[in-house]
């Protein structure tokens, strides 16, 4: 009985991930744990300042709309309005603020019932992601180095200004909020490459997302710690097997895919599926174990306003952003995906920025490694071979 | 009971001359007072020990239930030769620790007489709840006393605590608030912190018996490292405890209970001083896995493996230094780098070959315990491997000793082992180093946590070595030559027994060499020796005073040197 | 036979503490000297209080840089110098450890510090106790508050102080209604004479007289060695009686004590000019209430976590700025969010100062008090749970080695709690639950 679930097997298949990889030929696996996931928002301003003028924002990070601009309608008096915009009567500014539609409607559930504002929007050429439509002349960004042109990120240019989501990498409030809702326990989302030739070098390699049933375990100095595992969660909505091919360490998705995984948390709300088309991915293998990078995709823009809208009391109150300004934004970058009625696009063009450390990642049962492209869904036994 | 009214008698005449005998004892060196040559009627006080804190926690949910909470400080232990449990002989209760115990004492009985409790507590019920009730009151503290004292109380003891709680009821109009006030009194008294053991009269000094009450504590403890239960008390007040058959009876029935899984854990923990993680940090820059819940789940993994092969599979002792059976949690696979399933807790685990570990050596527990905050320590391991499993103590180094090779970076000593090695061809260090460092030095492919490592600055660690004219490599050459070395079976043998008796039992103590042939003979193992011990006479007699024993025993090097080696 | 009363031990007990003295003759003589120092009259009792704050200090503005002695002042803890600091010990890189529980904003911080726990839930425990708590079952009976709660803040929560069960207290919430708690009804001029000996400390007494009956019986059976420790047992026992007799004496005269008139009442609002007013005068009278022997244990929350203070004429309120106001390149902080932090702490100082201007024995209150000033976040912006603000102040009669800077790495919070009831002196060996449970006290601030 003490021989236990997996006794042999940290023989051969899965790898001690921290030990640098010997060349080798056969089946290899590498398991990662994601402990960063943000927008990748490039900024534009001075290196030690998040909110200053840049080239992104000239303005600096977005200053609020103003209360009594947006606050007065036809059918609200000055007075009300002193009235609600006093300090000790915040609980129920924050009410009044939501139901100022002309009708006292929730504008943050129906925001083309108020005026647009018009968000400021980045403004400059360069943007982190990828030329997801293979077509230079569109999207409008470069990549930093210049390499790469025709970058579409629209959501950066819709959200590139905003306070929270402004700054450095890992820096934003942002960043650093919704990846200490993820570190803290709200969700994991794990990886699993895999391939026959080459952990450094493989042609017809894969690359697995999977949500998984653990928390992240936090080492001293608050860092996901590495070598841990953790389970599969069984559960095809957050789980996307992507062909890749790999070269001297950088993993390159081989053409466009359907990218989904476990959304980024909203202000704390256990978030849901992330669902990109077209998408794209480009990770390094770093010396020290992790893996970095960048992935992205199109994404249905009127949930992107759902999930902030949820949360609006904190957008609106707090940051001063007008959620009906950031609906028209969204809707006039949208880039894809057009309706085919309409002719509106129902998709815009999102980058997100990645970190992930080495640990181990089993199949929902806890009982064997994940060493192969395979897709675990509720039922059980649901197995998909690796589309390569 | 004429036996319970000879008491009274004595302690009477006593208490009238004890003034004089302090003064005497105070005015002399204590070896010729009037008291030591002559036996009261209750047999002689013989030994005194402190009860451990682990012994403390086991007696409280054993006599009041396991839900009692226990909040305080305890005493810091005492280990001589290795032991906590030799140590507590000669280990007393500060003012401040008093205050501890006090407040331990007084909240166990407030837990235990709260009114949930006290259905399952009672003995009896009282006539009335707002009124004194000596009858219930003696009833109760008859119980409680018996098995706090692991004796009867005497009739003074009993009476002065019936009255206590008598006023303290009626003061407050509450009998339960009187009888927790006595209880109070019973485990703040030092007949329940210090295992008090009386000898019967002998022929000779070294042939003095301790009574049946000092016999069933020893088989109690040892077995389930607890006070003895209403059972084996019952053997000690008939005399059958004093029969070889009614002894046998006991130590069969202790053996075969589950809880002797406790006492095994317990003795290993105190053996390998494991206790010392509550006072151990390390370095969260180099080490952030390492947390209070990591060490308490390492202390825990290495007990773990212990029961399982020395109780539960009833395995060879030796095997602790070579079997890579063990249980691990999530946290500590991660240190272990090894994947864990199996949802939450604890999971059986067994280490393939291609880990290099080897037994308890190769253990977080072991690794981590003896390095420094940031880097392994070969020396630590190897005095401390010396120490706890062979009962070879290393001298302390000279206090001039120059230890800047060690720890200011040289760019052409780069690893531990070549810094040691120019360190120990110094001539004042060379004697010892050469007796610990080479066991260590097979453990260099561990680091101050436990984690495996192959690199140490950069440079390619090289763990063969050579030690008692064998060269091996790695933990696991270790592991097999301490499997095979006579010394580790008479050391744990010694220490059982030193652990039972309270005392140091030195190496030309007749029976050592007995034992450990039995010990042996058995297959190498613990629950059968254990048996075999519990039921050796020898155990249960007074030793004729050594002149060393004049001085108390020094506490254990390992323990007691701080830094002071590499 | 069970009617056996042994009439010596009772007596000893019951009938006051002068008769304890008439012990065994040779603990008599080793104690000597240590008695005669203690019955020159009860030491006076040490005060503890915890001070709270919302929303935390500015990262990089209150952390000094040296560690040790005689530390640096920064910009938010400006109120130390004149000499508070050289009376206070700050402690930094303290953090949260969360076992995989969530972090919940404005709340994980606190509860960790006052519960040793990450609770599962928001606006919980766990269940678990405060630990000011433990402080009041050891040092809260002798008075007639065994804790004061006060707080000068409007809001539905006023203390995060819990005996359990997730409940919290209620605490006097603006100067009228502190100063009628404490002074109104009920109250009698500690001056004015009347005094009667506890007599939970008599029954003590008789407990520990009864422990020490035994000691004859044992030493006249002891060999040389376990006679030596039973000695030191004894003379702990004895040690702990002198103790209790010193709590038997009549409480000196409260030379400090003046009892304040009537305070004005003033409007319940959040604004800074305001609460700082209502704030200086509730430090005032909770200042009194502990010289004039009403209380010895104090909880005060001067806002809640998510402090709504506002400067007048600003829209957004304290936590609404340290969310949306940017930090400021040059300066590298937020600049209003600094201010009202400064606002904040500065309270505790006002306290502080109120307890150092009062004079008793050899020095002032705060000497013989121990005050936790601490906060619910590092960084209020981003709901940090690391490095949250702990200050520790007075002197603790001693035993507090104050004026220290002691920072760690990432060291869990409970470790300062821990520390915090030794220095009061309750008998804890450990404390905290999970990654966060410590025994390790930090010895740095122990005299």
């Amino acid at each position: 009985m003490t021989k236990s679930w997996f006794q042999g097997l940290a023989l051969g298949s899965v790898m001690a991930a921290a030990v640098a990889p010997a060349a080798h030929a056969g089946a290899w696996s590498k398991a990662y744990v994601v402990d960063w996931m943000e927008p990748a928002y490039f900024h534009g301003g001075d290196k030690m300042d998040n909110n200053g003028p840049g080239a992104d924002c000239p303005d600096g990070t977005t200053k609020p709309v103003g209360w009594q601009k947006v606050f007065k309608t036809p059918w609200r008096s000055e007075a009300d309005v002193k009235f609600y915009l006093d300090p000790e009567k915040r609980p129920e500014l924050q009410r009044a603020l939501r139901f100022r539609g002309p009708n006292y409607e929730d504008v943050w559930a129906q925001p083309w019932l108020a005026p647009d504002f018009g968000m400021p929007e980045v403004q400059s050429k360069v943007a982190y992601g990828f030329d997801l439509d293979d077509n230079p002349n569109t999207g409008g960004f470069t990549s930093p180095d210049g390499k790469v042109k025709g970058i579409d990120n629209g959501y950066y240019k819709v959200g590139g200004c905003w306070v929270s989501f402004r700054g450095q990498p890992r820096t934003s409030q942002r960043g650093i909020g919704i990846n200490g809702y993820m570190t803290n326990g709200l969700y994991t989302i794990v990886i699993v490459v895999s391939g026959n030739e080459d952990p450094m070098n493989d042609s017809k390699a894969t690359l697995a997302f999977y949500e998984a049933q653990d928390r992240i375990v936090k080492d001293a100095l608050g860092q996901a710690a590495s070598d841990a595992t953790f389970t599969v969660k069984p559960d095809i909505k957050t789980q996307s097997l992507i062909p890749v091919t790999i070269k001297d360490g950088v993993i390159e998705s081989r053409g466009a895919a359907e990218i989904k995984l476990r959304d980024e948390a909203w202000n704390g709300g256990t978030p849901s599926q992330m669902q990109m088309t077209g998408g794209k991915l480009r990770l390094a293998l770093l010396p020290n174990g992790q893996l970095e990078g960048y992935f992205g995709g199109y994404r249905e823009w009127k949930r992107l306003y759902q999930n902030q809208a949820i949360n609006a009391r904190d957008g609106e109150t707090n940051q001063g952003i007008d959620m009906p300004s950031f609906y028209y934004s969204l809707k006039r970058n949208a880039d894809a995906d057009p309706d085919p009625v309409t002719g509106e696009n129902r998709r815009i063009s999102t980058v997100y920025s990645l970190r992930a450390t080495p640990s181990f990642v089993m199949d929902p049962t806890g009982k064997r490694v994940v060493t192969a492209p395979e897709l675990f869904d509720r039922d059980g036994a649901t197995r998909m071979a690796a589309g390569q | 009971m004429n036996f319970k009214r000879s008491l009274i008698a004595a302690a009477a005449v006593l208490l009238t001359s004890a003034s004089t005998v302090v003064l005497t004892s105070c005015a002399t060196d204590g070896k010729q007072t009037a008291s030591a040559e002559a036996p009261s009627a209750r047999g002689e006080l013989v030994s005194m020990r402190r009860l451990t804190a682990a012994q403390y926690e086991r007696s409280v949910a054993d006599i009041f239930g396991k839900d009692i909470d226990l909040t305080g400080r305890f005493e810091t232990e005492v280990r001589v030769e290795g032991l906590n449990t030799v140590g507590a002989a000669n280990a007393s209760i500060s003012a401040g620790g008093l205050e501890q115990y006090y407040a331990m004492a007084a909240s166990i009985g407030e837990q235990a007489l709260a009114p949930k409790a006290r259905d399952k507590t009672m003995p009896c019920k009282p006539a009335s709840a707002k009124a004194p009730d000596d009858a219930c009151a003696t009833a109760f503290l008859t119980k409680y006393g018996r098995l706090a004292f692991r004796r009867p109380l005497t009739a003074e003891e009993l009476s002065s605590r019936v009255a206590l709680a008598r006023r303290v009821a009626e003061q407050r109009s509450d009998f339960y608030s009187g009888l927790q006030e006595a209880l109070t009194s019973v485990l703040a008294s030092p007949n329940f912190l210090f295992r008090v053991e009386r000898a019967l009269p002998g022929k000779h000094r070294g042939d003095r018996p301790l009574d049946a009450y000092a016999r069933a504590s020893r088989l109690s403890f040892m077995f389930w490292n607890s006070t003895p239960d209403d059972e084996l008390l019952t053997a000690a007040e008939s005399g059958a405890l004093m029969t070889k058959a009614g002894l046998q009876a006991q130590v069969d029935r202790l053996a075969a209970s589950p809880r002797i899984a406790d006492g095994v854990a317990d003795f290993f923990d105190d053996a390998m001083m494991l206790d010392m993680f509550a006072s151990q940090s390390k370095d969260p820059l180099t080490f952030p896995k390492y947390s209070g819940a990591l060490a308490a789940a390492a202390r825990e993994q290495t007990l773990k493996t212990i029961v399982d092969l020395l109780v539960t599979k009833n395995g060879d002792y030796r095997d602790i230094f070579t079997s890579n059976d063990t249980f691990l949690t999530r946290e500590l696979a991660m240190v272990y780098k090894v994947p864990f399933g199996v949802g939450r807790g604890w999971a059986p685990y067994t280490f393939a070959e291609s880990e290099g570990r080897s037994g308890v050596l190769t253990q977080i527990s072991f690794l981590s315990l003896f390095s420094h905050p940031a880097r392994s320590s070969p020396t630590k391991r190897g005095v401390a491997l010396n120490e706890v499993f062979l009962c070879q103590t290393t001298p302390s180094p000279p206090g001039d000793v120059d230890f800047s090779l060690i720890n200011e970076p040289n760019p052409l000593l780069k690893t531990l082992r070549s810094k040691l090695t120019a360190h120990a061809t110094e001539p004042s260090c060379a004697g010892c180093h050469t007796l610990v460092d080479p066991p260590g030095l097979a453990l260099e492919g561990f680091d101050s946590l436990g984690e495996r490592r192959s690199y140490d600055n950069g440079e390619l660690i090289d763990v063969t070595s050579e030690w008692q004219g064998k060269k091996f490599s790695g933990a696991v050459g270790l592991g097999r030559l301490l499997h095979d070395d006579a010394r580790a079976p008479q050391c744990i043998t010694k220490k059982l027994y030193a652990s039972a008796a309270g005392r140091v039992i030195h190496e030309d103590d007749p029976a050592l060499k007995d034992l450990t042939a039995q010990f042996t003979r058995g297959g190498y193992r613990i629950p059968a020796f254990l048996k075999v011990l519990a039921a050796d006479d020898r155990l249960y007699k007074v030793p004729a005073a050594r002149p060393a024993e004049q001085q108390p025993a020094a506490p254990t090097k390992v323990a007691a040197r701080n830094g002071a080696s590499s | 036979m069970n009617s056996r009363f042994n009439r010596r031990s009772i007596l000893r007990g019951i009938l006051g503490g002068g008769a304890v003295g008439m012990g065994i003759p040779m603990l008599d003589l080793f104690l000597d000297g240590n008695g005669a120092a203690l019955a020159n009259g009860a030491p006076l009792p040490t005060r503890v209080g915890t001070f709270f704050w919302g929303l935390g200090l500015t990262p990089g503005q209150w952390e000094p840089t040296k560690v040790g002695a005689n530390y640096d002042i920064k910009r938010n803890l400006e109120f130390l110098k004149g000499g508070l600091d050289k009376k206070t010990s700050i402690f930094t890189g303290f953090t949260v450890k969360l076992d995989g529980r969530p972090s919940h904003a404005h709340w994980t911080g606190l509860a960790a510090i006052l519960a040793g726990t990450a609770p599962a839930r928001i606006n919980t425990f766990d269940g678990m106790p405060s630990f000011d708590t433990a402080v009041a079952n050891t040092i809260g009976n002798g008075t007639r508050f065994k804790t004061l709660d006060a707080t000068p803040y409007n809001a539905t929560t006023t203390s995060y102080s819990s005996t359990g069960g997730d409940n919290y207290k209620m605490a006097a919430d603006s100067p009228v209604a502190l100063y009628s708690r404490i002074f109104g009804e009920g109250f009698s001029d500690p001056n004015s004479g009347e005094w009667k000996p506890d007599p939970r400390v008599m029954v003590k007494q008789s407990v520990l007289s009864t422990v020490k009956d035994q000691r004859d019986a044992l030493w006249a059976e002891a060999g040389a060695t376990d006679r030596a420790r039973l000695d030191q047992y004894f003379t702990s026992v004895r040690e702990l009686e002198q103790r209790l007799q010193n709590e038997l004496l009549p409480p000196p005269k409260c030379e400090s004590c003046v009892v304040p008139t009537q305070p004005e009442e003033i409007a319940r609002k959040g604004d800074v000019p305001t609460i700082v007013r209502k704030n200086k005068d509730m430090v005032k009278l909770m200042t009194m209430a502990l010289a004039c022997n009403q209380t010895n244990v104090f909880n005060y929350v001067f806002t809640t976590a998510t402090s709504e203070i506002y400067r007048p004429g600003d829209l957004p309120v304290y936590h609404g700025h340290t969310h949306e106001e940017p930090v400021d390149g040059k300066l590298g902080y937020q600049p209003i969010s600094a201010e009202l932090a400064q606002v904040s702490v500065n309270a505790y100082g006002d306290l502080l100062k109120a307890m150092d201007e009062v004079k008793e024995g050899d020095g002032t209150l705060l000497d013989h008090s121990l005050v936790l000033g601490f906060s619910d976040t590092g960084w209020a912006k981003i709901h940090s749970i690391d490095n949250i603000p702990m200050l520790l102040a007075g002197g603790a009669n001693g035993r507090h080695r104050t004026g220290q800077h002691v920072k760690v790495a990432a060291e869990p919070v409970t470790r300062v709690s821990l520390t915090m009831q030794q220095l009061a002196g309750v008998p804890v060996g450990n404390f905290g639950v999970g990654s966060m449970m410590t025994s390790k006290s930090i010895t740095e601030v122990m005299a």
